[in-house]
Order: C-alpha cells, then structure tokens, then sequence
C-alpha cells in the first residue's frame, strides 16, 4: 500500500528528470517479472495478429501464405466500394450498433438503481438471478425461442388474434424484426450489464442518503442527486468501452435472427466476413473491410474520449 | 520490508502464470511429443514399409455414443489395421466443412487426403495450389486404382482439369435417385384425386390438401407443401428456374422462370396452403416435423435421409401411406428432381502431404474390392452373408443399422455401382418387415420416375460437373445472390403492394448494375467451348458402368 501511493509523486519526479532511478527500479523487479506474462500475452495475442491486417493490401492466397502472396495495393478497397452492397452492409452495421447502444444502454443502469432501491433482499437476490440467467444462453437458444414467440403461428400472434385480425409476419418486416433484434439483445444482457453498475452503487456512502433523507428528499430526488452522480464516472467509462465496439454487431445474434426477408437492413460486416471470406475464400477482401471497421471503432472512441474529457470523465 | 520476500512472490507469481499457459497450450506440448514418436515411428516404417498419413473425416455428429466418434471407433481402426498405413483421422463438421478446411489449409495443418464432396470447393484449391496433380503419383506408385482408371476412362475424365491434371480421385456410383417428392397417397385416395401430372392439378391437388382436411380431426391444420431445402430445390426444378439455362446457344439467368415460380409460391403463400413462417425454416427442419407428424401433403426429401424421414412418419402414424411422384409439367417443360452424381470426384491429396506415396498406397487400398466390400457390407458372417439373390444380406437388421448406420461418409471411395443391383439399398432392407417393404415399393416408383432421361433434372449439368467461374465473378455471384433471393421473397409475402414481375424487374437491374453480364457471358464462352466435351446433364442419364 504505502508504495503505492509513493510512487504517484515520485513517477512525475522521475519523468521530469528524465533519469532513472535505479534503486527504484531494482526495488521494482518483482513487478516487472510479474508482469511479463501480461506483456508477452498481449504481443502474441494480441500485436503479432494484426501483422496478419497485411493481407488486406494484399491479393492473398494459401500458396504463398501472409506475407508472401502478391500486393495488391489498395485494390480490394476499390473491390469493395465498388459493390453496390458494400455501403448498405455498413449503414447495417452502423444503425444497429448504434440503436442497440443508445436504446440499450440505459437499461443495465435503470435495472440497477431499481435493484438498489429494493428493499427486501430475497426479493433482489431472486430478481437478480433471474434476469443474469439469460446471459448464459447461448444466442442459438436464445434466437430459437425469439423465433418461435414471434412466429406467424408464435404465442404473441395467438394472444392478438382477435386484435391483429391476421397474423402479423414479425420478423419479415423491417421495423419489427430491428425492435425484435434490439430487444432480444436488451433481455440478455440486461441483467450481466447491470452487475458492474451494482458494484459501484455499493461503494456510494450511506450518509449521503441519510443526510438527504433527513433533508426531506423524496427517493426520486435521492435517485438524481445521489445514485446517479455517484456511479457517474462508471456510467462513463463503460459508454466509452461500448461505442469502442460500435462497428462490431454481435456475429452470433444477427447471424440467427437474420431471415432473407429482412437481408436489406440485417446484412452486417461480420456477417458478410463470414460469408464471403470464410465460406469463398475471400480473405483479403474481407480483411479490408474489417480494416475498415476497426478504424471507425477507433475514431469513435478516440471522439467519445475528447467529448468526456470536456466533462472531466476521460478514459485518458 | 522484505526485499527479498517480494522476490519470491514475484517469482512464484511467474512461475505460475507460467504454468498455467503451459497449461492451456497442453495440446501443443503433446503434439510436439507425438511428432516426436511419429519420427520414431518413421524409422520403423521403413522396415516395415507402413506410412503415417492423415485423412479427414466428415463429421456429422451421427457416430452412437457407443461406437465412439467420427474419428476414433471400429472402422478407423479396422482400416488403421487392414491398411497400409497408420492413419490418424481428422474430423471435419459436415456443414461447416469449408470453414473447417479453409483455417486447416491457412495454418498449413490440413490433412493428407481430403475427402470433400463439392467440386467448387476442391476448384478452389486446385486454383490456390493447395491440391496435388496426381497424373505421375498413380503413374509411378498406384496399382489398384490405376486399374479402375484403365477400365473406367470416365474416373480420369472427371479428374482431370484445364491444365491437363488429374487432381482428384473419383468413384462410380451408377445412376441413382437423390431427391424424391413424397406425396401422402392415403390423402390423394381419401379426397380421390389422382397424381397432379401439370402444374395446374398440382395447385388444386394442393388447395384439397389444406381445405378438405384430409387428416379427417375436423381442423384445417394441413399444410400442402415443404417449400424450404429439398421441397424447394424441387420447385426449382419444377419452373427450370435453376438460375441460368441455355437459350439459343447462349447461356442467360432464368428470369422468366423466377416470376412463374415465384408466381406460383405466391399463389400457395396468398391462400395459406403452406408455412407462413417458411423464411424462418432456414435448414427445412420444421417442414420436416410438419411432414412427421402427417401434416404436409407434398413433401421433397433427400435421398439419404428418405428412409429415416419414412420410418418416423409410420411410426407416428402406422396408417399413412406415401408413394414418391414425378414431377408435374410446367410450362416450361417437365423436369425431374436432381440425381446422384454417377461419377463423383470424392478425395484428393493435399499439395503439403508429407509422405504421397503412403496416401496413395492407402487410396489403393480403399479402392481394393475386398475394401470396398467391406466397408458397404461389414464384416462376412458377421454383418451379412451371402444370400439366394447372389447379393450379401444383413444378418441382424437392427445391429447393422446401429454398426453401419452412420458408415456413407466412409464409403467416399467405394464405387457402389461396381456392384451392380446388389449395391442398392433395397438389399439392406429386411422383406419381412412391412415398413420395408413398402419403402422398397417406394424406391421402385422413384427410379422409374425419376431416371428417365426424357424428364432430366433442369440444370445445365450435375452440381458437381459445373466448371468453377473465376473469383471475381464468383464474387459478383454471392454478392448478388441474397439480395436478389431477399427481393422475390419479399414479393412472396408482399400481398398486393410488391409484384413478382416488379422484384424481377429490380433484380434484373440490380443484377445489371453488379456487373452480371461477364458472368453470363463467361458461361456462354464455356458453354460454346465445352459442352461438347464436358459432362452435361443428359450424358449422366447415359453412363452405364458394368
């Protein structure tokens, strides 16, 4: 603990100095060699695959292998946005992360401050449960049943049969299959979003709320001046780690809900990637739109980052 | 404070980190091992003249527990002991094959021998280099199968590609049925219609099965017609609509045939005669359920998974009846379903195998007939013997079903039509049971409406003889393919509002627009240039292998 809170303003020391304090550095070797795993997993795992993004300038072939098949310059991007589709499978990409983000976000964080409020604990612990269980279902059970509920023939045309008239196709039209898709993607990951949110409501001090009530403020002022402002910087942080993944639809959940009816709004880029590059033997092209997806990731977090600082909330 | 104490924590912190990737990575440490006593091993090969090869197997989750699994059960030892050579089994899923092969070959850990069914997939390997021109190997070092060459010219006409190589090998399967469409006869007798013979009857035929509930429960929960998978692919056939057909010595796409399909499923669709929710179906296992539990009329089967498919229905209901039909008249002609290949390209040899000729000793003994017996029939006097008709007959149906049941993907190399009639499944069938029996009547009606070379399939020529189109048209192939197919069927389930003639009409346009031209006329150049010497859907009619 007290190296700790040593080193805050010694490391300033030392980077002003410029120097190395070699008694420091040898007081911290055992650091260093613990933390060796932690690099040499990340060079491997991590920093030695992207040598392979190569293939997206290249014209790539199993023959010659990564780094020996021919250049190809910028030619599969032109490949690429020259295909009519290529365009509508980005918009896709872009307007489903997008509406999942913003519709979806809020909901881990409202089921947390109303597991807080709760004040029986079986009844929390019996919720909490409860909605954490969806998480360990796999997206081909989950899509199964989604499917079936919303069938022509599914339970919820049965109870509106007598409203609806006929059978209302869910999943062949547009709008309903997008409410479907986000909200399905909602249901199950509600419950395992909201863990990280209790976590930090446990850590809010209970005296505030004590000296608010005793101030007279109802739960609902409570809720806005308290709990929120206190999980605040939790909120933040993991906004900014999820529209890192903008460009990168879940594959498993748009792959099982997708149908040809609705391919005009549910063709994403991993999808795409799955289907052109591993299933035709289409590598670089697909690797340069993956390219491309990971730059806009980047550029997203890099503007969400600058837009928190303003508020004091940066990630860095 | 302990300096040194931390050091220790540092170092046992490592040591365990250490540990634990040496844990996950337990399968390299072991293969490295393996290869160890693999060189091992080779030493002792060239003694005993026994090679280490590796050869996939399709994996299709069928292997009863009890046998053990795709890779490891009593044929892979059985060929393990019998042949040449040590083999390790690779299992490769069924359905995700190419995926499968394609991250085997990008990290250089595919198999020796490949077997791989689609002919598009192996052109592409051909075409990265990744498959072995097999002229000089058979040549120099095959016995058995440079015989069956020598008598079957056909095998190296199926073989060989544009640069003059043989790249695969191939088997004789004589002309067989594949797809089938079943219709439930005891409906057909019960509202006393005949068999649909145009397309016409076939809609009225249709309409009676869902409003005239024939089930006889007093609800009209009858569907007419699996439309998804096989049902579907038999449509096709139906209208010709097969994407591109040759008209005046040109090959174009089947636009005409798309609106009268898709016109006609409308119409089923408009009235409720079949699965609203038949999008949804993606892998046709509702309509198969639906067609179990007796509630569709018409049903298109796959000829490996007919018999299964019929036993269930009869177990359900030991009442119901089924013949298989021809398919009824359009107006572009009258087609059958889509056959086996007689001569089908199976397996080839990895570019990077390390020791061929072991993998063609191995190919030769595959294609041995005592070999291919064996694997078609089991073990003499153990799964069959021979019986009256000449013909090897099973000994205990049930426990060559349990034992051999799941066996089609072992008989890649096994040329079924060398043993002529006896080859057929009929003869796996047990007479005395009543199931059986009317499920050979069932084959008979299917061979005879089904190989008649006056009502072939609708495509230019088998799946498997299609000459593999250059990449980039591939490319505008699969990126137009969903989108078009997305448009029809959203003209399906339009109502009023989207017009089959309007989604050709934006097809067509979009078709235009990705560049679909140089892909129609790449067929026609090849279609001028090669229908003459290649395999083409009415020379399969004619192969005859004796």
């Amino acid at each position: 603990m007290d190296t700790a809170e040593e080193t805050v303003p010694r490391r300033t020391d030392w980077q002003q100095e410029r120097r190395v304090d070699r008694k420091r550095l040898k007081q911290n070797i055992p650091y260093f060699i613990m933390f060796v795993p932690v690099i040499v997993f990340f060079i491997l795992f991590k920093y030695m695959p992207m040598g392979g993004l190569v293939i997206a300038f290249k014209d790539y072939n199993f023959a010659d292998g990564v780094f020996g098949s021919p250049w190809h310059g910028i030619g599969q991007f032109k490949t690429l946005f020259s295909n009519p589709q290529t365009l509508q499978i980005i918009r896709n990409t872009f307007v489903l992360s997008v509406l999942s983000l913003l519709i979806g976000f809020p909901f881990p964080v409202m089921l947390a401050i109303m597991l807080n409020e709760a004040r029986r604990a079986w009844f929390k612990r019996l919720v909490q449960t409860l909605v954490y269980l969806p998480h360990f279902l796999s997206w081909i059970i989950v899509s199964g049943m989604v499917v079936t509920i919303f069938s022509t023939q599914g339970v919820i045309n049965d109870l509106f049969a007598g409203w609806l008239g006929e059978p209302f196709a869910f999943l062949y039209k547009d709008g309903s299959w997008l409410s479907i898709f986000i909200g399905s993607g909602i249901w199950k990951g509600m419950g395992w979003g909201a863990i990280i949110y209790l976590a930090a409501l446990s850590s809010i001090d209970p005296s505030l709320y004590e000296a608010a009530s005793m101030d007279g403020a109802s739960k609902w002022r409570q809720i806005f001046h308290i709990t929120l402002p206190g999980i605040a910087p939790t909120i933040v942080i993991v906004f900014i780690l999820s529209v890192g993944n903008v460009m990168e639809v879940g594959f498993d959940q748009v792959y099982t809900l997708q149908n040809s009816a609705v391919f005009e709004i549910s063709e994403v880029i991993s999808t795409y990637a799955y289907k052109i590059g591993l299933q035709q033997l289409q590598f670089s092209l697909t690797a340069a739109m993956g390219l491309f997806e990971s730059i806009i990731g980047l550029v997203l977090v890099v503007m969400t980052n600058t837009v928190a600082r303003r508020f004091g909330q940066g990630l860095w | 404070m302990g300096k040194r104490f931390s050091w220790k924590i540092g170092l046992s912190m490592t040591l365990v980190f250490a540990l634990l990737i040496a844990g996950c990575s337990g399968g390299n440490v072991n293969t490295g091992g393996k290869e160890k006593t693999k060189e091992e091993n080779k030493e002792e090969a060239v003694k005993e003249e026994r090679g280490n090869i590796t050869v996939s197997i399709y994996d299709r989750g069928s292997v009863p527990p009890e046998e053990g699994t795709a890779e490891n059960n009593r044929w892979t030892k059985w060929m393990s002991e019998n042949g040449p050579a040590n083999v390790k089994f690779v299992p490769v899923p069924r359905w995700e094959s190419k995926e499968k092969f394609n991250v085997m070959f990008a990290s250089s850990k595919a198999p020796d021998l490949i077997f791989e069914y689609d002919t598009a997939y192996r052109n592409e390997l051909i075409a990265q280099k990744q498959l072995m021109p097999l002229n000089d190997l058979i040549e120099e070092h095959s016995v058995e199968y440079k015989a069956l060459l020598e008598k079957y010219p056909i095998l190296r006409k199926v073989a060989t590609r544009e640069d003059g190589n043989m790249y695969e090998f191939a088997r004789l399967n004589g002309l067989m049925t594949n797809h089938l469409l079943f219709v439930r006869q005891d409906w057909l007798e019960k509202l006393s219609l005949s068999v649909p013979k145009t397309m016409e009857e076939f809609y009225e035929v249709a309409e009676a099965f869902v409003k005239q509930d024939p089930d006889n429960n007093g609800k009209t929960d009858t569907l007419a017609m699996g439309v998804t998978m096989v049902g579907g692919v038999i449509i096709d056939q139906m209208f010709q609509d097969v994407a591109y057909k040759v008209k005046d010595g040109a090959v174009v796409r089947t636009w005409e045939n798309s609106i009268a399909k898709n016109n006609f499923l409308k119409k089923l669709y408009d009235n409720a005669l079949i699965d609203k929710d038949f999008l949804t179906d993606k892998n046709g296992e509702k309509a198969k359920q639906d067609f179990i539990n007796g509630k569709l009329g018409f049903y298109g089967v796959n000829g490996g998974e007919a018999y299964a498919t019929f036993s269930a229905l009869k177990a359900n209901l030991p009442d119901a009846k089924v013949m298989a039909i021809s398919l009824p008249a359009s107006e572009f002609g009258q087609f059958g379903p889509i056959i086996n290949n007689p001569v089908q390209g199976t397996a080839a040899i990895n570019a990077n195998a390390k020791d061929p000729v072991a993998v063609m000793k191995y190919v030769d003994f595959l294609v041995r007939e005592s070999t291919m017996k064996t694997l078609q029939f089991g073990i003499e006097n153990e799964h069959y013997k021979m019986g009256e008709s000449g013909c090897p007959t099973p000994i205990d149906a049930e426990k060559n079903q349990k034992e051999l049941g799941w066996m089609a993907d072992y008989r890649m190399l096994v040329s079924g039509g060398l043993f002529g009639d006896c080859g057929s499944f009929k003869h796996q069938l047990d007479p005395n049971n009543p199931v059986d029996q009317e499920y050979m009547a069932i084959m008979d009606q299917a061979d005879a409406a089904y190989l008649n070379p006056k009502a072939p399939f609708a495509e230019m020529t088998h799946g498997e003889h299609k000459p593999t189109i250059p990449k980039e048209l591939q490319l505008i192939n699969t990126n137009t393919r969903e989108q078009i197919t997305s448009m029809y069927q959203q003209s399906l389930i339009g109502g009023s509002k989207y017009t089959v003639e309007q989604a050709a009409a934006d097809a067509q346009a979009y078709w235009e627009k990705s560049g679909g031209k140089q892909v129609e006329d790449w067929y026609t150049n090849w279609y001028v240039n090669h229908s003459a010497d290649a395999i083409m859907t009415k020379d399969l009619y004619e192969i005859k292998i004796d």
